[in-house]
């Protein structure tokens, strides 16, 4: 399997599998349709990705390198929060800074399988959740004025079962 | 550098996130937390989120942005998260009703996601719903049950899906809501029938026949009674103490809070001529103070058979008007028992414990405000005043009103009232219901050959829907269903049934053949092959679903079917002057509901569709049947639109009313550049 080199955006450089590289949208793009060439030696630029993050979403594509290809989601079904695999799980027990960096960096190489279960994690931790519990996870800083809180409440009233 | 957080995320990202919220509430919440996030989510309303839900909760899946369901839904709100909320308000008590039915019938618990801005799922609903209930009958009686039900067919009807253009599904839910509330009052009826202690008080069977066939609901209809009654009791009762010598009489009484069974009273609480001047006081404040009156027609014959009606119209049946004299005089302490007089109904005074009525006789006809002292034994004896005369019997002799006295010219009348009007084999129902013995049968056989007359001409027989003999025939299925345990407490009640879905069958059978060899199209499904072929010449050029104008009396309607000729017997042809016509019997013949709630036959060169009027001259076609051939007037009211059994009777009129919609449309649109 020949080898594909892509950099950093703190020019570490790092030699991936092309078929690997592959499973982002971003990378598989550039090497098609931007003839940069699978043979030499150049480095693909990855300047919105830094080094520890891309350590990451490699480990995951790696781990993720005989998987099915992602199939088209249908916008009218449900998806699904309860799904992820095991793997998934504990390869996302990180902090939420690098949680929020892989979401940016799936989102950015166009990873379906990565941003899918990177969100879901997300959405997991606001789920079922009261605002202030929300704020609490996130560490979001309340900036209602005390005006804006009411109407806020009175934009809600709507959804408060009787 | 800081760690990354969740307002850091950059839109796209975090839409990404949005979108594996399924709940409108962690939406709300999350936008509760910060002035970022809710300019995300709510000043950005248009989010992909929002419309995300609505897809998921409102809008069916095959539901394109062309469809009618997707533009209604558009036209709920500003932004989507606006149309979400207000159709998650619109809907949240219906969907808990709609659990709570599902919970309670039999059957496997299919989750139907069901989208009411859909008129085919409202109609999916309906009908699930109302086969789970025909299938699984046995399983479920509670009278819970009902109120859920009829409660969600009346909010499925008001609510803003069921327009008054949904004339398909609005007819539906009315059929079904009459349907049960009919089932309702039978097992009430069959109970009341079943058990020997209870006796119905005269009232109380002029309210459960009143009830049954205005299908209204019975508590309700009773308590207005009764409240009606009371007041005009005392208002008797202050009449009376105008008058010197009741007034000595009447000291110290006063009028019972609980309405009284006229049927328990045993004796009056008065002497002779103080229970003859009291019951000459009611029958007089009656008539000066009520406006009880002694005149009677029958065209308004359901007005006079109803003592809800009465009460307040004062024009009534005699035996209506007996049941409140009885009801009156029991609040006043009087006596009296139903009489039942060939061709009349009366009451008489109970004078004494040990009095002999045949003797002597004090009979009331509240009818005529009339008292009389009848002495003559033999013809106290023909009107039977030594025999008891139950309520049940009172209800029995009113349903026979209803069913025979009609006269025959008024009985079409009666049957075309519609969803809820009186029902011919309704009522015969619930006479055999009543009484399961060979009377009922007899009258039954005389129903049928109603159907079956030799001399009844085509026309008559257009008019007769053998749905009606269906609907029989079902209800007698579902009824012997339902009362298989009170079966044994009567002999003969199986057998009763048995014949008279029989009879139905052969009434089916019967009209079926009879109206085949000359092509009727509309009740026969392979005759209709059979004209639509002979039609190639003479193709008929306004479609089913059409709205008309009658050129020569004016009346409005709407087209339900058409022959390529007129097809009806030489008899009406002859009578109508068909010949004389221009066109003649040559030209195709439409069958039409007209407003005025009757069906007709009318040549092609009488229907005019108004073509040049402006639209807004055309208003709903309010036969009470338009639902059971179209499922919605088109928001223009220039056509309605056909169901599918008839759109596939007649396979090009559904393009040919596109025609007349888009002939409108261009029309319209010249109009507006006209006046620009």
């Amino acid at each position: 399997m020949p080898n594909i080199k892509l950099q950093s955006s703190d020019n570490e450089i790092f030699e991936v599998d092309i078929e690997i590289a592959k499973q982002s949208g971003t990378i598989k793009t550039m090497l098609e349709d931007l003839s940069v060439s699978d043979e030499g030696d150049e480095e693909v630029p990855l300047p919105n990705v830094n080094a520890a993050i891309l350590k990451k979403v490699i480990a995951w594509c790696t781990y993720h390198k005989d998987d099915p290809p992602p199939v088209e989601e249908d916008e009218y079904k449900e998806r699904r929060t309860d799904d992820i695999p095991t793997w998934d799980q504990e390869f996302l027990k990180v902090d939420q800074g690098t949680l929020f960096e892989i979401i940016l960096a799936a989102n950015y190489l166009d990873i379906k399988g990565l941003l899918d279960v990177s969100c879901k994690t997300v959405a997991n931790m606001i789920k079922g959740k009261s605002p202030e519990e929300i704020r609490k996870t996130f560490n979001i800083k309340c900036d209602f004025s005390a005006e804006e809180l009411e109407r806020v409440r009175r934009e809600n009233e709507w959804c408060e079962e009787k | 550098q800081p760690p990354l957080g969740l307002l850091d995320l950059p839109s796209l990202a975090l839409g990404q996130v949005l979108l594996r919220l399924h709940s409108h509430r962690d939406l709300c919440n999350l936008a509760a937390t910060s002035r970022s996030l809710r300019s995300a989510l709510i000043e950005a309303g248009d989010s992909a989120a929002w419309r995300r839900l609505v897809r998921l909760q409102f809008l069916p899946a095959h539901a394109d942005e062309e469809s009618a369901v997707y533009r209604a839904v558009l036209q709920s709100g500003e932004d989507w998260r606006a149309r979400y909320a207000c159709l998650h308000l619109a809907y949240r008590d219906w969907r808990y009703l709609h659990a709570r039915i599902l919970a309670q019938l039999p059957g496997p618990r299919d989750d139907i996601r069901v989208n009411l801005l859909d008129p085919e799922g409202a109609q999916l609903l309906i009908s699930n719903v109302a086969n789970r209930l025909l299938t699984g009958w046995s399983g479920c009686s509670s009278s819970e049950y009902f109120q859920i039900l009829l409660l969600a067919l009346n909010r499925l009807s008001s609510e803003l899906v069921l327009d008054d253009n949904c004339v398909g599904d609005l007819y539906i839910v009315e059929q079904l809501a009459c349907y049960l509330h009919r089932l309702r009052a039978l097992n009430r009826i069959i109970a009341i029938h079943t058990s020997a202690a209870s006796e119905l008080s005269t009232v109380q069977s002029a309210c459960l026949l009143s009830s049954y066939v205005q299908v209204k609901p019975l508590e309700e209809l009773t308590a207005t009674v009764q409240l009606r009654l009371d007041e005009i009791a005392q208002v008797c009762l202050d009449s009376a103490r105008q008058n010197a010598q009741l007034a000595v009489a009447l000291n110290g009484f006063s009028i019972p809070s609980e309405s009284p069974n006229d049927q328990e009273l045993a004796a009056s609480l008065w002497d002779s001529g103080t229970a003859i001047s009291l019951a000459r006081c009611i029958l007089d404040t009656l008539v000066h103070k009520f406006d009880f009156n002694h005149s009677l027609q029958l065209d308004d014959f359901d007005e006079n058979s109803f003592i809800d009606r009465v009460l307040f119209t004062g024009t009534g049946l005699p035996i209506v008007k007996a049941a409140i004299f009885c009801g009156l005089a029991a609040r006043l302490g009087l006596a009296v028992r139903p009489v039942n007089v060939p061709d009349h109904f009366m009451c008489r005074l109970v004078l004494g414990q040990d009095e002999d009525p045949l003797k002597s006789s004090v009979l009331v006809d509240a009818a005529n405000s009339t008292l009389h002292t009848v002495t003559d034994r033999r013809l106290l004896e023909s009107f039977g005043v030594h025999r008891a005369h139950t309520g049940r019997m009172t209800l029995r002799r009113m349903t026979l009103n209803l069913l025979i006295g009609v006269p025959n010219e008024h009985r079409d009348l009666l049957a075309r009232r519609g969803p809820r009007g009186l029902d011919y084999n309704e009522l015969h129902s619930l006479l055999v219901l009543l009484f399961p013995d060979e009377e009922g049968v007899l009258n039954l056989d005389r129903h049928t050959q109603h159907l079956r007359q030799p001399s009844m001409g085509q026309a008559q027989l257009l008019a007769i829907d053998y749905t009606y003999t269906a609907q029989l025939r079902q209800f007698c299925s579902v009824t012997a269903q339902t009362s298989a345990a009170s079966a044994a407490a009567l002999p003969g009640y199986s057998a009763v049934l048995q014949r008279i879905a029989e009879a139905c069958d052969a009434a089916k059978l019967e009209a079926r053949r009879r109206t085949r060899p000359v092509g009727e199209a509309d009740n026969s499904d392979d005759s209709a092959a059979a004209s639509a072929t002979s039609a190639a010449k003479q193709q008929p050029v306004h479609p089913v679903g059409a709205v008309f104008r009658h050129r020569r009396f004016g009346y409005t309607g709407v087209v339900r079917g058409w022959d390529p000729t007129c097809l009806a017997t030489e008899e009406w042809i002859r009578t109508m002057g068909v010949d004389r016509l221009p066109r003649g019997r040559d030209q195709p013949f439409y069958r039409v509901l007209v407003e005025d709630g009757s069906e007709r036959y009318v040549a092609e060169e009488n229907i005019d569709l108004m073509q040049d009027s402006p639209i807004h001259r055309f208003s709903a076609v309010t036969h009470p049947e338009v639902g059971k051939f179209f499922i919605r007037r088109h928001q223009l009211g220039c056509v309605y639109l056909l169901h599918s059994a008839l759109a596939d009777r007649y396979p090009q009129d559904s393009e040919l009313l596109q025609c007349i919609v888009n002939e409108r449309l261009a029309q319209a649109d010249a109009d507006v550049a006209m006046q620009e």
